[in-house]
């Protein structure tokens, strides 16, 4: 019920969210797509929906609460390593997954005018292997990388409830953030 | 005596935004939702401007909006959401509601800081 082409778009679309959410204004980073996750050391997962009620998808970003993953949170957000407690860590890393899902909502409704994403959940790393439980049309493992940074491992998750197709290009993406727009 | 009224149910984006409101001269209050947010703003008539997520638990931020002008009758803070949604139909929602303005995330206060000074009479 999933075009290649809506395929190609969903996973284009995370990696431009990724791109844009976790790794620090203007660097670079490389994200390579993985065939499974068997073997990720990560332990806890951040896991957001964004759905219509022509499909949901599931992004599920994998973490490790050591101290090189606090750290790397703690300057993107913004926030004093010294001074973050367990929860605000916890919270760092959810709310790095809401820009990267609020990313993708917004490029999503686009092509999906009615769309919604949830809030972040904490769940544990075993959860993972119950993904082709889901009776999805498409899923996709993705490992970001980049200097300095903690490789981490990110999955996407398709379900579509009606046949699906549209196109992206990369050409075509990003939009400004930031920017007070008044009424 | 609190200008600003920052709600979020990140404690990350709020102490990312009141940090740095108040490092650049403004007086911040913290709200966790909406139902927090409608309740500080109820007793603190010193509150000028109320910059707030959308999606919360308890009372999402535009449902805080409305309540603000219609249950409280407060028709004259200035409200704005900040927001990863940018949504067409939610800002015509805000539009109704009385909202000043909309700023999608992630927060970059420097783009701001002069409206929000200027909101506030700072």
């Amino acid at each position: 019920m999933l075009s290649q082409s809506a395929k190609d778009g969903f996973d284009l679309l995370l990696t431009q969210s990724l791109k844009n959410s976790v790794v620090p204004s203007g660097a670079e980073a490389q994200i390579l797509t993985l065939s499974d996750i068997t073997d990720i050391p990560e332990k806890k997962i951040v896991v957001l929906t964004v759905s219509s009620y022509l499909f949901r998808l599931m992004v599920m970003f994998y973490f490790t609460p050591d101290a090189e993953t606090r750290a790397h949170f703690a300057r993107l957000n913004n926030i004093d390593e010294a001074e973050m407690s367990e929860q605000s860590f916890m919270d760092a890393i959810g709310e790095s997954g809401n820009l990267c899902c609020g990313i993708l909502n917004r490029d999503l409704g686009n092509f999906f005018p009615h769309i919604g994403m949830s809030t972040p959940n904490v769940i544990d790393r075993n959860c993972a292997q119950y993904l082709q439980k889901l009776n999805s049309q498409h899923i996709q493992h993705f490992a970001v990388d980049r200097d300095g940074v903690p490789r981490f491992h990110v999955s996407l998750c398709v379900s579509a409830y009606a046949d699906i197709d549209f196109a992206v290009s990369a050409e075509e993406l990003g939009s400004d953030t930031g920017e007070l727009e008044l009424f | 005596m609190a200008q600003i009224l920052v709600v979020d149910d990140s404690s990350t984006v709020r102490a990312e935004v009141g940090d740095f409101l108040k490092k650049n001269g403004l007086d911040v209050i913290l709200a966790v939702d909406g139902r927090d947010g409608l309740s500080k703003l109820k007793g603190d008539p010193s509150i000028k401007l109320v910059v707030s997520d959308v999606n919360m638990p308890n009372m999402d931020g535009l449902t805080m909006a409305e309540k603000i002008r219609s249950e409280l009758g407060n028709a004259a803070v200035n409200i704005i959401m900040l927001t990863t949604e940018n949504s067409p139909i939610m800002k015509e929602r805000g539009k109704a509601a009385g909202i000043k303005g909309w700023i999608v995330k992630p927060f970059k206060g420097d783009a701001v800081l002069a409206t929000f000074k200027k909101l506030v009479g700072a």
